[in-house]
């Protein structure tokens, strides 16, 4: 029987989003799918590369609502009909948190967190949910407005960070960089943002799929050895640090997180210590890089969804690394026309 | 005498080039330097260390103490080796 998955966020390129990834992990781990690209542009690279989705459907913008979310995802089962959605993106996940039962009477499995767990894993309550657990995350704040912005900033001590509430991280070193950074990011996600102390040393990123009860069905580790102008790691090592594991396995417990998760830690540079940066509700964009080394967890999630049960890996072995490769997709402007035209277009298998 | 275990968890080829799977970085050894790691993790104490480089490099005691205590602040400084006062901190 073929499993029909529904998959967001298929753009590559310099802020790539995890969905075109996840698809080809998902091919690496079973051949009986039939794959569903849902876009919000016909430009989404992933929607041209090799081995993506078999059919591509717009999509309205979470910014749209629920109900125009839902509306186009009837229409869209309604041709294909859907028994798996896995959003990819922080900004649907945000809208689709606490609507799953709209999801299941449609017949159709998701694997979201509860509303209590992603709110408690927010950039404005991390600080809260890491001294629940003993552990830290640099100081932040959450602000809204441009007096808060600047007060809040002279506290904090530059240089520091500046965050949008979904995406984009900013190192700033003045109050007038802050100030334009802060205009930019509220132009495209709004406010608060969220400004944290800058703390110097290698970042490391912990991706998990989280069993609902506290545990992990399993869990790759990784030092981040590029990054790219905006904090994207480019690049990235395998490794195997019981005591970062153990920090990432205790808020995966604290949370009770159910489905895909994401935790980037700072080690300091001088003292050594780990901090939380972040915590997000989805796979990373370099998901399809554990799966090659044998651990897929977009694998363990459609599994999961469908037999039940998660299984349960083995840790991902270390010393594998990825670099992040750029190539130019081939592609015909008659498709690309008939996706922005009809909103849908199903690609020719090579 | 060093605790060594950070040490034998290091994946070194013969080429010297090292792994260190718990934070990530890699390091480019010299072959005397994988001589030293690799006594080092068959259990040879301080003493014997500096004889056998001694011996194998055709140097004087001196030199191969000199040398041998380079090395160690410098596997030291990368977290790879901590002394007895800094374990029991």
């Amino acid at each position: 029987m073929t499993i029909t998955i529904a998959v967001t966020g298929l753009h590559r390129g310099e802020n790539p989003q995890p969905g075109y990834g996840v698809i080809r992990s998902l091919r690496r781990h079973r051949d009986d799918l039939q794959i569903i690209g849902l876009v919000y542009d016909a430009l989404e690279s992933g929607i041209y590369a090799d081995g993506g989705a078999d059919v591509v459907y717009q999509f309205p913008y979470p910014s749209a609502g629920t109900a125009a979310v839902l509306g186009r995802l009837d229409y869209i089962h309604s041709q294909y009909p859907i028994d798996i959605f896995l959003p990819t993106l922080d900004s649907e996940i945000h809208l689709l948190v606490g609507v799953g039962n709209e999801f299941t009477r449609r017949g159709i499995r998701t694997m979201l967190p509860s509303e209590q767990s992603y709110a408690a894993r927010s950039k404005s309550n991390l600080e809260q949910l890491v001294a629940e657990g003993d552990q830290q995350t640099p100081r932040s704040e959450s602000v809204a407005d441009v007096e808060r912005l600047v007060y809040a900033a002279a506290q904090i001590g530059y240089p520091l960070m500046i965050k949008g509430q979904y995406y984009e991280a900013y190192k700033v070193y003045s109050q007038l960089q802050l100030v334009d950074r802060f205009y930019d990011i509220v132009s495209r996600w709004g406010a608060p943002v969220v400004l944290q102390r800058f703390i110097e040393g290698p970042e490391f990123d912990v991706v998990a799929c989280g069993d609902g009860q506290g545990g992990v069905a399993g869990m790759c580790t990784i030092r981040k050895t590029i990054l790219s102008d905006k904090g994207k790691g480019f690049g990235g090592v395998t490794i195997q640090d019981d005591h970062l594991n153990s920090l990432a396995l205790a808020l995966i417990e604290q949370l009770e997180w159910y489905g895909p998760i994401e935790l980037e830690f700072i080690q300091d540079a001088i003292t050594g210590e780990f901090y939380l940066l972040e915590i997000n509700p989805r796979f990373p964009a370099w998901i399809d890089f554990p799966s090659a080394c044998g651990l897929n967890l977009p694998g363990v999630v459609v599994d999961g969804l469908w037999n039940g049960e998660l299984p349960s890996l083995p840790r991902c072995s270390t010393g594998k690394f990825f670099l992040r490769h750029s190539i130019d997709l081939l592609c015909d402007l008659e498709d690309m026309g008939t996706l922005a035209a009809v909103g849908e277009w199903k690609p020719v298998p090579k | 005498m060093a605790d060594i275990s950070r040490l034998k968890q290091l994946l070194v080829n013969d080429n010297g080039f090292a792994f260190d799977p718990v934070t990530g970085l890699t390091y480019n050894i010299s072959l005397t330097g994988l001589d030293v790691i690799q006594w080092l993790k068959q259990g040879h104490g301080d003493e014997d260390v500096v004889g056998l480089i001694a011996d194998q490099y055709e140097v004087d005691r001196e030199t191969a103490e000199r040398d041998y205590n380079g090395f160690l602040a410098a596997l030291h400084s990368y977290g790879l080796l901590e002394t007895e006062e800094s374990v029991e901190q």
